[in-house]
Formats: structure tokens, sequence, C-alpha cells
């Protein structure tokens, strides 16, 4: 069923009926002086505990995720149901007060629906969850379905017939929730409603029984239930949004109301708005519509700003009023920017994974830069790949996309992935001239030799690494470095391994490295970090640079890994990109800053990020850190499995202090403690330097500096005979995996490639002086 | 409740794995009727006969997240016997992983295994269909939910929940 929202939006009259016109308005009714809910309803007997006990779980998980949680006290009663005397009683009497129908299912009868105790109020513009107690006598294990007459399209819809449509609705059925009911006697189900008006609102609502593919049985749909409704009327907010200078600007924002709820509601968003997000990004001056109230707003302007929390009431000015005012202050802790760092995510994408394929296949530059300036994220290279490719790759034009400004760029490029080479491993190609290899004009003809993607690639300029660089490279240790060969079975710097040992012809046909970069901090940090250590051991020079894979491998938010790239003039893509492939950046998750990193007086990204010795002696490394951990640690942060990079996972003890530590060829050989209060701070580190190396910092899980190299004696790195043979093994286990899916007009090729790997690992093996 | 199809699959490789999947099925005491591990000559009919068996699908996307959905096979067990059933794996990043399951630590009524034995590889093939099965070992009697849950290793599994189904199963006394 197409939604009223989408339908107006389609139909273009998204703006006048968004404004409620009189044609849209019901006549005005007489106002009952009670909302009209229920009496209780029956309690079901005879259920088993257990089953139950899960589904509970699972609709308290899915409140949750719905951002219209239950409250806290019911929570607790939920959980502590178990210890009571009639655990399956009790279960009842918290869920039912919620409910606002109750469905009986008989055999060989049509749902029977009555009224139930919840409150049968709505909001304008919004929609609400309550729960459906199913009484599901017969066991039956189809779907089932809620209608209306008042939720029917507006499409097609006499005149007259407007007016009464006021009503949206769905059942909430995905996981983690099931499309069919169990065959449980008693189930809970999640009813959505959207109103458009305000004011006293009628509605009859009927139930049915469906498949999983949506046909109706026949004989079971359900008498209709009249359902008296509340719609309270939704007040304008203007946001006042403004950065630490007091300019306007964008940030994100999460409102919840005092029930917890979250606005405007997740259940039916559209771009801008991510229905996988509890937050939204509101820019100066526009304009939310929220029911009178009080609500928390949580918000941040991106990881270099503080999150804050404020509260906001929401007056009823009734009808007519003008909007209301909330403002909302940024307060920046860190501005790398100013001293000419600027941040950036290689990796985000506007199609796929998390997003929806319809009514767009994705989303558009527009929605995308949106998130790019709520997050403060100076550049945002927007990638396409599989999944509406040929939607998306009308967007790529060579330029920054045209949303952009002189402060904060989008720019579209492509992530092999889904098509081509991806399963030696996905490459993500900036920088591009041409998004399409010659041969076709779609994702169909790619190579599915990785190193022929680069060949391709390098040849206009591009600068290219692997994507989540860590999948399929996974051990049983996070030991930096270790020594244990991993699988090389899925999409991270697998080919990596062979790719890295190679130079081909760039713009000029002169010969680079097939890959510039390594990408970071979206994937387990010792499976990214290991390889790229031991390829550095040996005498490779890849840089780092930090990725979200938004909104695939985090959907949180954009920029949940970022390179600072160090510019000297103004912003731009090339130059950002440039500075990416030199490894004049570091890598961050926002939260720590090793900025203006140095060894002796060579900094980093300059001079080839090499210093030069006569002899081995003594070298000082010098960087101004900071880094900011609320002072009391966060439990919950630390945890969650998918912030693979997070300060928090540095913090030393109970105290707000983090390790930064200077590596030397992969090995920690000094360490400083930087207290995590928002200060920068400059230290420095000695260390004796016997043979070339390479040197760099870090704040394990959080941030890393791209290395400088140190040449003693004009000799190149040649650090470590186990990473040599460390790679060489891994050549061969690479192989293993992804020669099936070679084309066979590549193969030759591919066994070309990866066997110069093996001769160049031999030789550099031999050439190593230490183990 | 069929799963979808997966279309421009090459038969000969489906049926070759089809044929290993139907003899462990067989020494597990779950035989498959014969047309439909030897019969069909196309991935379509193929996929038809096996589905059927298949208590869950699971989807591996390009970017190695897995989510999950259930499949048409009655979840039934029978106390004190492990029951095989039949995943099917659509795996579009063509990982050569380990497919792993599991269920929640309060779910200790129930015990599954994926079966890894030869004649089936340890870890996935790399092609973009194939059948797994997974074993399954219910220590009470009743009606028992659980939320299965699959993945391909950290961080593989899919935003919103998407890679557990929930199950309600019905664990019948030995005969």
């Amino acid at each position: 069923m197409t939604s009223r929202r989408t339908f107006l939006l389609r139909s273009g009259l998204a703006a006048g009926a968004l404004a409620w016109p009189k044609l849209l308005r019901a006549p005005s009714s007489t106002v009952p002086s009670l909302l009209l809910s229920g009496p209780d309803l029956p309690l079901v007997r005879n259920v088993e505990l257990q089953p139950l006990l899960a589904q509970v779980h699972r609709l308290v998980s899915a409140t949750d995720y719905l951002g219209s949680p239950l409250p806290p006290s019911d929570k607790q009663k939920l959980v502590s149901a178990s210890q009571h005397n009639d655990p399956v009683q009790t279960i009842q009497e918290v869920l039912d007060r919620h409910c606002l129908i109750g469905v009986t299912i008989d055999q060989g009868s049509a749902p029977v629906a009555t009224l139930g105790p919840a409150k049968p109020e709505l909001v304008q513009s919004g929609w609400r969850q309550f729960l459906v107690k199913v009484h599901n006598a017969a066991g039956v294990t189809t779907a089932v379905r809620a209608t209306s007459d008042q939720a029917r399209p507006l499409a097609g819809a006499e005149i007259d017939e407007l007016a009464p449509r006021w009503l949206d609705l769905m059942m909430f059925d995905r996981q983690p929730l099931a499309e069919t009911l169990s065959g449980l006697a008693l189930e809970y189900r999640i009813l959505q409603l959207y109103s458009r008006d305000a004011g006293w609102r009628a509605a009859r609502l009927a139930f049915e029984l469906v498949s999983p593919e949506g046909s109706p049985a026949s004989g079971t749909l359900g008498a209709e239930l009249p359902v008296q409704f509340h719609c309270l009327p939704a007040q304008s907010v203007r946001w006042q949004v403004r950065d630490e200078t007091g300019q306007p600007t964008v940030a994100a924002f999460v409102i919840r109301d005092a029930q917890g709820r979250i606005h405007p509601s997740q259940a039916k968003r559209l771009a801008p708005d991510f229905a996988f997000h509890p937050q939204v990004y509101r820019s100066d001056g526009e304009v939310l519509a929220l029911p009178a109230g009080d609500y928390t707003v949580e918000y941040w302007h991106g990881p270099e700003s503080r999150t804050k929390t404020q509260a906001l009431s929401v007056a009823d000015t009734g009808p007519g009023a003008s909007a209301q005012d909330a403002a909302f202050q940024m307060e920046r802790w860190i501005d790398p920017a100013r001293l000419g760092w600027w941040s950036g995510d290689h990796h985000i994408h506007a199609a796929g994974c998390a997003h929806y394929m319809e009514p767009t296949e994705g989303v558009r530059p527009e929605d995308m830069f949106r998130h790019t300036l709520g997050e403060d994220l100076k550049v945002g290279a927007n990638l396409t790949w599989g999944p509406g490719f040929d939607y998306q790759k009308r967007f790529f034009t060579g330029q920054d996309d045209r949303v952009s400004q002189p402060t904060h760029l989008l720019h579209y490029d492509v992530e092999v992935s889904g098509f081509g080479s991806d399963r030696s491993g996905h490459l993500v190609l900036l920088r591009l001239k041409e998004q399409i290899p010659p041969g076709g004009d779609s994702d169909h003809h790619w190579p599915t030799l990785g190193l022929n993607t680069l060949r391709w690639a390098k040849r206009q300029g591009a600068v290219c690494g692997p994507a989540h660089s860590g999948w399929g490279l996974g051990v049983d240790s996070t030991d930096l470095p270790n020594y244990i060969v991993p699988p090389f079975d899925s999409i991270g710097a697998n080919e990596y391994i062979m790719d890295v040992t190679h130079e081909v012809p760039g713009p000029d046909g002169t010969l680079v490295p097939a890959v510039d970069f390594m990408s970071l901090v979206d994937t387990p940090y010792a499976s990214e970090l290991n390889i790229w250590y031991h390829t550095l051991n040996i005498g490779y020079r890849t840089r780092v640079g930090g990725e979200t894979d938004f909104p695939c491998v985090s959907g949180d938010r954009v920029g949940m890994g970022r390179s600072y790239v160090k510019l000297d003039g103004a912003l731009e893509y090339a130059d950002w990109c440039e500075g990416l492939r030199r490894g004049r950046a570091y890598v961050s998750e926002g939260m720590s800053h090793l900025l203006e990193f140095r060894v002796n007086d060579v900094a980093v990204g300059e001079r080839g990020s090499e210093l030069r010795l006569a002899k081995g002696g003594a070298v000082r490394a010098k960087v101004k850190a900071a880094a900011l951990l609320p002072a009391q640690p966060n439990r919950d942060r630390g945890l969650r499995p998918e912030f693979f990079w997070d300060l928090e996972r540095a913090r030393i003890g109970e105290t707000r202090t983090v390790p930064v530590e200077l590596i030397v060829n992969g090995v920690p050989v000094a360490k400083q403690t930087l207290v995590a209060d928002g200060v920068m701070r400059s230290l420095t580190f000695e260390a004796p330097i016997a043979r070339s190396s390479w040197v760099a910092l870090r704040i394990l899980p959080s941030s890393h500096t791209n290395p400088i190299w140190v040449r003693v004696g004009g000799r190149p790195v040649r650090a470590s005979r186990r990473s040599a043979e460390w790679c060489l093994e891994g050549v061969d286990q690479c192989w293993s995996q992804k020669e099936q899916f070679i084309a066979a007009d590549e193969l030759d090729q591919a066994r070309a490639d990866y066997e110069h790997a093996r001769q160049t690992y031999r030789r550099l093996l031999a050439e190593c002086d230490v183990d | 409740m069929e799963l979808p199809l997966v279309r421009d699959i090459d038969p000969r490789a489906l049926m070759v794995q089809a044929r290993r999947v139907a003899a462990v099925m067989d020494s597990l005491g779950a035989p498959l009727s014969t047309g439909d591990a030897h019969g069909p000559e196309t991935s379509e009919a193929i996929q038809r006969g096996l589905d059927q068996y298949c208590l869950v699908e699971v989807h591996i996307n390009p970017e190695m997240r897995v989510k999950v959905a259930r499949g048409p096979a009655r979840a039934v067990l029978t106390g004190q016997a492990w029951r095989p059933f039949l995943v099917k794996v659509r795996n579009e990043a063509g990982t050569t992983a380990v497919l792993r399951a599991t269920r929640a630590k309060a779910q200790g009524w129930l015990d599954l295994l994926m079966f890894d034995d030869p004649p089936l590889l340890r870890a996935l093939s790399g092609l973009p269909l194939e059948y797994r099965i997974v074993r399954l070992y219910s220590h009470d009697v009743g009606r028992r939910e659980a939320s299965l849950a699959f993945d391909v290793g950290q961080g593989s599994q899919d935003l919103g929940f998407r890679n557990e189904v929930p199950v309600l199963f019905d664990c019948r006394p030995a005969d």
C-alpha cells in the first residue's frame, strides 16, 4: 500500500497537503469529554512461558528500535515477570495497558477486534505505536493485517472522500518481530497509526488474516471496530542552530518526548531523514512540527563538538500562531580544520545496505550532504556501488557535487563492490575521471582481478585502496604484530597482499604503486593494522585513511572513521585525495587527534615522509595530541562491538587518560599518558634508530598517524624476516581463496601477478637482516 | 512461505552441491525425497526441491552484511535427537568464510550446530547459492521459541536485528 506521504511526495502535493489545507480537513465533530479507551482485555490462560518470554524480549527490542519504548518501570516488570507466581498474567497486566485493540482468532472465524485500554491518542503529522493483543485460539501461522477505510489512499478518491481519509496505518512485522503469527495462543503485535489532522477523528478498524505475500485469506476479514481518536495538534518550532562563532549551521538532533518516544517518528521517515537513525539533521531556520509538550533534545555537530542535551518545552499556541523558537548553540572542543587538518570520510554510500530502494534507489546528493554538514565532515566521498549503481551513477561528474560549499565537499566516486573484482576484496577508487571502464556503461564488464581494476584506475590518476580492510583477516589474536596467517576469505584487504608488490603505469606512464592506502576504523583494528604493519616492515609505503562504509558496516552516522588531511590552501577534493596518497594525514574516529607529527625536522607527508640519516642514532618525534573522554567511563559505548575504534576502549582503568604510543617497525618503543580532557598538548618522544625503520604514533584504538620513514645509510626498510614470511604465506593463502573468482581470460595474468608477489617477498625475505 | 528463487545460477555446480547435501541428510537420518536432490536439471527446479527443507534462508550481501529469513520447513524437534535442517545461503559477497549459527544465551533449551564435516566443506564455497545443514537439539518438551542468528565473522551482522529470526518450535517427546 502506498503511504499517503509517499503519494503526496510523488504527486507534488506535499507542500500543500502537509500544510493541511481546508480541502483535507474533516468537518468539526462533537468533542467527547473523555478519550474512549476500552476496558481491560481478557486474560489468556494456558500459554507456555518460555516462548512468551522470548517474544516479549523481542517486542521490547522492537519498541525501542522504533523510538517508542515502553516506560522503564514496565520494562522492569517484564524483566522480573518470571519471578512472579503467575508470570503469564503479569506480562499481560503490563502489556495490555498499551494495547489499543485486542484481537481474537477462533478456528474458522474471522478475527474479532475489541477496544483495549490504551488511550486512543494520536499526533498530527506523526506516527504513534500501539500494541495489539492477539489471542490466537486457532493457532494460525498466517500474518494478521489491520485495515481501515479511513486509511485508504487519496489517489483516485472522490473529492468528498478526501476529508474522511485522515489516517494511515501499518502493522510493524519486521525483525525482531516476524511477518506471521507464531501459532502461540498469545502474541502481541505492533500497530502504527499516522494522523493527518488535529482534533477528534473517528476511524473504523478491522483485522484480517493474510499470507506472507499479502493475499487475504477468504472470509477472514473481521467486523469493523469504531475508534474515536484524539489527535494532538502539532506546533511549528523554528530551529535556531549556531556554531561556536555564532554562524548558522547544521547539526544532529535526537528529540525525545517525556515518554522517550523519538520525534519525528522513525517509522515513516524518508530522505533527508533516515529511518535507521534516531537523529535528524536540521539547519538553522528550519521548522519542525512537534505536538505541545516537554522534550529532551540531544544534539551534536560531529565529534569535534561536544554532545549536549537541553530541555525543550513546546507550548500549545493554538491555530494560526507563528512558529515558536528553539535555540541550540554548538560548543566545539577542537578545530583541526582551523589548523589546516581537514576531515574526510572516503567511504559513504547513498544507496544499498540500510538505505531503501523504494521510492527511490537510495537517496540524493542533497540528502547525503545534509548529513555530512551535520557531522561537520569536510569531505564526503560518496561511493556508487552495486545496489542502485545504474541510478546513482548519474550523480558522478568527476567534479565536486553542486551541493558542495567552500568548507564542505561532497564528491561522487566508486567502490568496486557487488561487481567486478569484489570477491578478491573491495576497492575504493577516489579522484576518478571516468567512473566506468571502457566496454560498457554499467557494472557488468569490470575486471575480476583487483589489480586489473587498479591498472585502469591508476592510469587516470585515481587514489586507490582496499575497503573495510579487516574483513577476511581475522585471527585469534589481537597482538600487534602477530604472525598468524589469516584466512583471506572475505572482502577486505585480501588481494592487497599481492597488489602491494606491484607498480602500475600512472597517467604519464611512469610506474606508481598500485595501492595508495589502507582503510582503517570500520573493521577490527588488529586485523587492519597487522597486515599494514607487516608490509611496512619490509619496505612498502602504503598510507592509511579512515572510513565508515556508511550505512553498511555502520549506520550510526557518516564520519565514524575519518582522515584528517593537512592542506596548505583552500579545501579542494583533488588536493585532499593527494594528501591521503602522500600520507599527510592521520586517521581517527574523531575523539582523539595527532596533529603536526614530525620526526626531527621531517613532517608527516612532506619530503616524502622520509628522514635521512647517515648512521643510526636517536631521533625525536613530536606531536600535538588531544583527546576527549567523559570524566567517568561510558561502558555502554565502550562495549558496543561494532565500534571497532573507540577512544573509550583506550581509557586507562577508571582514569580520564589514554596512552600515546610511539611505534617503530610495528612495535611500541615509548609511551606517554595523555589526559583526555580536550586540551591539546605537545608531546615529545625519543627513540634510538639503529637501522632503516618506519615510525608512527597511535592512540589505540582511536587514532593513528601515517608513518615517517627514517632511512639510515641509504638502505630501504627491511625490518622483519617474519613479516616477509607472513606476507609470502599470505599470498598462497589468498590465491587459494580467490583463484575461483578470476575470469578465464584474466587467469594467466592473475597467475603471473601472484607469482610476481611470491618472488618479490622471497627477495625481500633474503634482504632482511633481523627477525 | 516459499523462499525466493535465485536466478542465473549454474545448475551443474548447484546439483553437485545438492547431491552432497542430500547424502549427508541421508546419513543423518533425514533423507530428502529422491526427486528433490537428483532429478531436476534447472537451478530453479533444484531450489524448489530443496527449499521446502530449509528452516531459514541466510542472505550475505555484497558488503558482507548477513540477514536471515524464515524458511518453509516445519519447526518440529523430537526429544533426545538431533534434527537436521537445510539452510539456504545466498552469498552475494562470495565469501569463503565459515557460516556460524548462534542463539541467545537465555535460550539454553536449544543446542545448535552447523554441520561442516566431510563431504561438506567447513567454510562456504564462495558460490552465489549453496545449501548448508544446521542441526538442532531440544532439551525441553513443549512449545519453545528461539531466535536463530547467523554470521560470517565479527561485525557481519546486518543492522536492525536482521541477522536473526524468531522460530517457535514444537518440541515433542521421544517416541
